[in-house]
């Protein structure tokens, strides 16, 4: 028994290892991309580009189910953002409350007969609307059919040579869309690209726009928070680099339209469907010859909340979870295939060895950890000084995360929220990285049973939350109600 | 891995996160006194600019203490307002510019090894003028940031000679360089005409396309002829475009090509043609359209359909007759357009596979019948 215990540590350490070696080639190649980064960057004038006559068109996808409270505002704000060919197509994904009704009143809508060619399958279309105050706004009203058949119904709809698909709950930045534009300007070859999206939870919020950038207060929020910048500057930033980027977050992310239709489109009955469509585009891609590049930008383009109950946390990370399973399922005929390059090499076995087994081999770790240490099987110093060290890399990769943020921020991030920030990367591994690991498997039990669920979606205004000086709260009042709020992927 | 090795690996990171939480502080702590230290002299630079633009004369001291702020903050006092002027007042800004340093220093800065300092030297050079001696060079640049950077500075002085250059950057390998050309030709607008004119009796296939979109976007008369030569072309995206650009100017000659384009083998170029000919309400090519709504591709269809209503009474006529229509893809693009009752689904089954798209509904058989 001792033996058996003995040499599962060993392995669970050679884990550790090929984990962190490998973390630590992404934070090279991350540091890499933000230099060149920030010299791209420094002293450039966006605004040529939003009054450029040459700049490719963009079509907002906003599928809206039920969202009476929310979607007047959404839509206000996408309105408003800076970018010079714009248009926003929102789907009323079968809403059984006043949205249609909302939408009309606010916007004018006047009923224009659906001319569109149906590439993409989706439920039937009851109606189609253009704002007569709004130019660029269109209105289509379908049968309800889920948020993929909603993007798909948005997908025939739109004329923009880029779409850009974001969640109701999204707060973008006034030119967002000019800095994420940018790859798609840059680059030859890229069918997608996407941005840092930020903790809008503790953030001062007025008119759809975070006003004042703020640390939550709340420690779930604020490790959150941590986490999603590790995912956004140090993870996503890396695998730019590499070329192995398989994540845009469904939050907010750009297309290029016809290489998304001529894909498929959103693909139904899946959990992780943003994932699931990257994996998609960049798999044609390579299998057609066609161009199949992803590309990330540092850049904070668009702000979002986090749960900020454990209840709704877990049923997000499960779900999260179980995308992830579910497309390394759907895709597992690409891993190890030297014909798909980074994507079979690399980015594939990467999500499969350490993002999808990582909470089960922790877990048999931390079992084995207790089952070891009164059998004697497991040195009592050495197991301290293992968890020294795993810990003390996970705060270290934070802590240059942070930096990295400091840099993208050009410092405007006051002293007393990055010090907030600086304590709750240092509790994140204190309970946090343990539920995380439980929720985790939790998932992945899930999908071997089969189970989909997305989970009931409520939503409460910006603007009554505004009022109330935090964005949080609507959120923990949904949260109070045990409602699920699906979330962004990060 | 031993004990002490452990203790070292703990004893480096706990190192490695003092040191970058000192950074973060000290970082933190610099910018902020360094931005209240710098503020009354951004402030008192700014004013010294503005006044400056005004027409007013520099005061000799304020211009000193200009001169005397660190580079990065000159640079964004004078980004604050440089982009936003033209002509008297930009070079009266720019004058300052120079009196202070900037603009030799960009120069150098053009120069330098590094691609980022060249990038920011250009970069600088746009928003204030001067640097033609240099900033042209930068057009044949290794990296295409600053390629497109010196394009952006050549459209903003628009001679003969940099517009020859940009019209041939406008088949550089790099999107960012095409892009920024693009942007910059038609923002030089009247200066480009002339070169551009040149340019399209020199080239064909890709660049053609690229410049024959380019001249649509101007649309002056004068592009007629180039458009009526490239209709002729074997490339398909140059007679796409070039249908485009003759939709765009118009004229009896340009109709009756357009007319015959209808017939063309590539679908992008019957589209294009269609959708011209509904731009320019020429009713006499009415019955073509008509035929185009038989057309076995929905662009096509939706083109010849839209052009038509573009034609006023003659093509609604057109449109209603076609609701009668033998072809079932004729009458349902008809009943849309007019925004007639009626199920356009019926004529365009989904695919049964969720995931799989056709890439054109209308069956083959279907049309046959």
């Amino acid at each position: 028994m001792k033996d058996v215990l003995n040499s599962f540590e060993w392995a669970v350490l050679g884990y550790f290892l090929v984990v962190n070696g490998f973390y630590l080639v992404l934070l090279g190649c991350a540091t890499l991309e933000m230099r060149r980064h920030l010299l791209r960057i420094r002293e450039e004038t966006r605004w040529r580009v939003h009054r450029s006559r040459a700049a490719p068109t963009v079509s907002m996808l906003v599928p809206a189910h039920d969202e009476a409270a929310t979607v007047v505002d959404s839509v206000r704000a996408l309105l408003t953002l800076h970018y010079p060919n714009l248009e926003v197509v929102v789907v009323n994904d079968g809403s059984t409350d006043e949205t249609l009704a909302i939408l009309e009143r606010a916007f004018e809508l006047v009923a224009v007969h659906p001319i569109y060619h149906r590439r993409l399958e989706h439920r039937e279309v009851r109606g189609m609307y253009r704002s007569s105050a709004y130019t660029d706004l269109v209105v289509v009203d379908k049968l309800n059919g889920g948020k993929a058949d909603a993007l798909n119904a948005a997908l025939n709809s739109a004329t923009g040579e880029l779409v850009c698909a974001i969640d109701a709950d999204t707060l973008i930045e006034p030119d967002g869309l000019l800095r994420m534009a940018r790859p798609f300007l840059q680059g030859e070859g890229v069918v997608a690209a996407g941005g840092t999206i930020r903790v809008a939870n503790g953030s001062d919020v007025k008119g759809g726009r975070v006003q004042l950038a703020r640390a939550p207060r709340r420690p779930l929020a604020g490790i959150q928070a941590v986490e999603y910048l590790r995912a956004f500057l140090f993870g996503r930033l890396g695998w730019n680099r590499l070329g192995g980027n398989l994540i845009i977050s469904g939050a907010f992310g750009l297309f290029r339209r016809e290489t998304v239709i001529s894909a498929g489109g959103y693909m139904y009955g899946t959990v992780g469907e943003d994932m699931e469509l990257v994996a998609r585009l960049r798999r044609q891609g390579v299998e057609r010859g066609t161009p199949h590049r992803v590309e990330f930008i540092p850049d904070p383009v668009a702000w979002t909340q986090v749960p900020e109950s454990l209840r709704v946390l877990g049923r997000q990370r499960d779900r999260w979870q179980r995308g992830l399973a579910d497309v390394a399922w759907r895709y597992r005929d690409v891993a190890m295939k030297p014909r798909y390059g980074t994507l079979g090499l690399v980015a594939l076995p990467y999500f499969i060895v350490i993002e999808l087994l990582a909470p089960v081999v922790e877990a048999l770790g931390l079992v084995g950890l207790a089952v070891g240490l009164p059998l004697g099987a497991v040195d009592r110093s050495f197991a301290l000084l293992f968890f020294l060290v795993a810990y003390g890399f996970g705060v270290l990769l934070s802590m240059i995360t942070l930096l990295f943020d400091e840099f993208t921020s050009q410092g405007t991030v006051p002293m007393r929220d990055r010090l907030l920030m600086m304590l709750w990367a240092v509790l994140e591994s204190f309970g946090y990285r343990q539920l995380m690991t439980f929720w985790r498997l939790r998932g992945l039990v899930k999908y071997l049973r089969g189970n989909k669920d997305w989970g009931v979606m409520t939503r409460e205004g910006f603007a009554e939350a505004e009022e109330r000086g935090e964005v949080g709260t609507a959120l923990a009042k949904a949260e109070q109600r045990g409602m699920a709020l699906p979330r962004a992927r990060r | 891995m031993n004990e002490s090795l452990a203790f070292g690996l703990v004893a480096a990171e706990a190192l490695l996160v003092l040191l970058v939480v000192a950074v973060l502080v000290g970082r933190g702590c610099l910018l902020s006194t360094r931005r209240r230290m710098q503020e009354p002299r951004l402030a008192r630079a700014t004013r010294t600019i503005v006044a400056a633009a005004e027409g007013r004369a520099a005061d000799r001291a304020a211009v000193a203490d200009l001169a005397r702020l660190p580079r990065a903050a000159q640079i964004s006092a004078f980004g604050q307002l440089g982009d936003n002027l033209i002509g008297t007042q930009k070079r009266a800004v720019c004058r300052i510019a120079g009196q202070v340093g900037l603009i030799e220093k960009a120069e150098a800065w053009c120069t330098a090894r590094r691609w980022g300092q060249r990038l920011r030297g250009a970069r600088l050079l746009t928003l204030l003028e001067g640097g033609a001696d240099v900033v042209p060079l930068l057009l044949d640049d290794p990296r295409a940031e600053v390629r497109a950077q010196a394009a952006q500075w050549a459209g903003a002085h628009p001679d003969s000679d940099s517009i020859d250059r940009l019209l041939t950057m406008l088949s550089d390998r790099e999107t960012l360089c095409r892009f920024t050309v693009k942007d910059a030709l038609l923002r030089a607008g009247r200066p480009a005409i002339e070169p551009l004119l040149r340019h399209l009796t020199e080239v064909d296939g890709d660049p053609a396309a690229e410049a024959l979109e380019l001249a649509a976007g101007i649309a002056d008369s004068r592009f007629l002829r180039p458009a009526l030569t490239h209709c002729r072309a074997s490339h398909v995206q140059t007679r796409s475009k070039a249908a485009t650009l003759a939709g765009a100017i118009g004229g009896s000659e340009a109709t009756g090509v357009l007319t015959g384009l209808l017939r063309d083998d590539a679908p992008e170029v019957r589209s294009a043609a269609a959708a011209a000919l509904g731009r320019l309400r020429h009713w006499p090519a009415a019955g073509a359209l008509r035929g185009c709504l038989r057309d076995p591709v929905w662009d096509v269809r939706l083109a010849a359909g839209v052009g038509l209503r573009g034609l006023g009474a003659a093509g609604i006529l057109v449109l209603r007759q076609a609701l009668t229509d033998s072809d079932p893809f004729a009458r349902d693009m008809a009943c849309q357009v007019l925004e007639l009752p009626g199920d356009g689904a019926l004529a365009f089954p989904p695919p049964k596979d969720a995931s799989a798209v056709a890439p054109d509904p209308v069956p083959e058989v279907a049309l046959a019948a």
